[in-house]
């Protein structure tokens, strides 16, 4: 009885520790919020306040004013179809890496690999001369071809495992009752991997959704800027007023923590399988 | 047979892919590297007329006074980046994989950090290090740590330990998940057995855990390699690279060779000897694991 009560608290204290250790590390996360929602005096009171005393949303109808809301639809303009673009080709891709192992397979699995050893940055300078040349600076679609170069290789690498493990029987069997290839990816493959295919989609929307240095690089008018620019732009015009700034940052914020929210289980197990492999 | 002849037809299913790569980054690196073999600014871009210099921009680039110290903070980045986030991350992922309510769910809660995107880190951490109203500088002086507030951003000194701050926070969830994966694939029975031995505690974590995890480890450390020099925004955002160069790394450098004084030339000569570095190193790795795949 002794040894199971000294177990028992020992693990209450273990969670204990664990939800300090989770709230020291998110702290900064919960203080862009309260900083958001301070009066200007209030953020620069000493020492600090831990709960904002004097609760407004001033700084958040500011910062619908100067248009973030447009930043936002522009951001879904480019991160939707650059997910759409590349759940299309990895999924395929990644099928038929998974399906036949032959020299030519790992010849493209490698050439997936190297394609994300290039820093974005550093893609920008030829891409951009690329794209001028072909008239196409200043379009979101630019910004997606270059984004999708980003998604493209991590979702390949990281459904094929995920396909590789659907038993080859299942779509054998498919195939016997007369179901032909096309047939058995779309109503057998995908429903059966959806939860890798999730956790890819989430991966890609929330990478083409933060990317910042191909917008910045390739569009230069401001109805266009998505929210990553537009954040910039607007910590670089508000040299004091930090509320603003963090209202800002809530709000660019918002569609990344409702993935992460909606999908968190699986992107915990997609991290680590597409990393590691 | 029927099974076999589609097989073949699948491989039209992966050309998109390769071709969109192949398009997409294949053609800028070539053409990154015979930019930066050419004079290019924005004037002869423009007039389509860029003439072959040779090692000009190479040149030109290696001798400036701001080189070295540039290479410098992209080595001291990266690397203190890095073996900090495995720190990190390997105690947070131990720690975490112990069995005790909530467990997964709190361990779960730390991927918060990584899926803000950069930009949102970058205005976060600018806003803490704030010097005279920053969280950062009133937690340390009221714990009497420091006794005036430190200028973090912008003092030539500390300007690149707080962005590698910024960074190792940033860079601790992706280390927690892959590491606690590498951590549950160690059975049990194998902690048990070293019990029975007697390796408990810390000589459990160096003679047992730690080379069981060897192989995610390097992975890890040499990812971490990867994304520190693919790193931009956060870095950008906090510090514009600056005081003067302080905190201004390799990315950053030819972000502002092309896109600030459209030097595509020297952008895109920086932009290689970035991306040699990268690849000579992945190299080693890929030769070195290969090479203890085949023995062991």
């Amino acid at each position: 009885m002794e040894g199971s009560f000294w177990r028992r608290s020992k693990k209450l204290l273990q969670t204990g520790f664990g939800i300090l250790i989770v709230a020291i590390y998110l702290f900064p996360v919960y203080w862009v919020f309260a900083t958001s929602l301070k009066p200007m005096k209030e953020i620069f009171q000493i020492p600090p306040t831990m709960f904002p005393q004097h609760l407004t949303t001033a700084a958040y109808r500011t910062v619908i004013e100067v248009g973030v809301v447009r930043n936002l639809l522009n951001s879904l303009k480019i991160a939707i179809p650059t997910t759409l673009l590349t759940m299309v080709m990895a999924i395929s891709a990644a099928y038929v890496l998974a399906r036949m192992a032959s020299r030519l397979t790992n010849w493209l699995l490698l050439l997936f690999l190297g394609s994300q050893l290039m820093p974005p940055v550093l893609m920008a300078t030829p891409m951009f001369v690329i794209f001028h040349k072909m008239h196409l600076t200043n379009t979101f679609l630019a910004v997606i071809l270059a984004i999708t170069t980003v998604t493209l290789p991590f979702s390949i690498i990281l459904l094929r495992p995920t396909f590789a493990a659907i038993p080859a029987e299942i779509e054998d069997s498919a195939q016997i009752d007369g179901c032909s290839w096309l047939g058995v990816l779309f109503y057998i493959v995908i429903p059966v991997a959806r939860a890798g295919i999730a956790v890819a989609t989430a991966i890609s929307f929330l990478w083409s959704y933060s990317n910042f240095v191909y917008p910045v690089s390739f569009l230069n008018r401001e109805e266009m800027f998505p929210t990553t620019v537009g954040l910039y732009n607007f910590l670089g015009a508000q040299t004091t007023n930090w509320s603003n700034v963090m209202a800002f940052a809530m709000v660019v914020s918002v569609p990344a923590i409702f993935v992460f929210l909606a999908f968190h289980k699986q992107l915990v197990k997609g991290i680590s399988a597409g990393a590691i492999k | 047979m029927g099974i076999t002849k589609a097989k073949k037809g699948l491989l039209v299913l992966v050309l998109p892919a390769v071709a969109f790569i192949v398009a997409m980054v294949g053609y800028p690196l070539v053409y990154n590297f015979i930019l930066s073999f050419s004079k290019a600014s924005l004037f002869n871009i423009a007039r389509g007329h860029t003439p072959f210099v040779g090692l000009d921009n190479y040149i030109s680039v290696i001798s400036k006074s701001e080189f070295v110290p540039i290479m410098y903070n992209t080595f001291l980045f990266t690397i203190g980046s890095i073996v900090f986030q495995y720190i990190f991350g390997l105690f947070l992922a131990l720690y975490f994989d112990q069995d005790f309510p909530l467990s997964n769910f709190l361990r779960g809660l730390l991927v918060l950090g990584w899926i803000l995107p950069p930009i949102v880190v970058a205005t976060t951490w600018r806003w803490m290090m704030n010097t005279q109203s920053g969280l950062i500088n009133h937690l340390l002086m009221s714990i009497g740590l420091i006794s005036e507030p430190i200028p973090w951003l912008v003092s030539s000194n500390m300007a690149l330990p707080a962005v590698i701050l910024a960074n190792i926070w940033f860079g601790i969830p992706f280390n927690v998940i892959i590491l606690s994966a590498a951590l549950s694939d160690i059975p049990t029975s194998v902690y048990e057995a070293a019990a029975l031995d007697g390796a408990i505690g810390p000589s459990r974590l160096f003679y047992i855990t730690l080379p069981l995890i060897k192989g995610t480890s390097l992975a890890l450390l040499m990812l971490g390699f990867i994304l520190g020099f693919k790193l931009f925004d956060l870095v950008w955002v906090m510090t514009g690279g600056g005081p003067v160069f302080a905190t201004t790394l390799l990315s950053i450098w030819a972000y502002r060779f092309s896109f600030e004084f459209f030097e595509f030339g020297l952008g895109t000569a920086v932009t290689a000897i970035s991306f040699v570095l990268v690849f000579l190193l992945a190299y080693v790795y890929v030769r070195g694991t290969v090479r203890e795949e085949t023995r062991a």
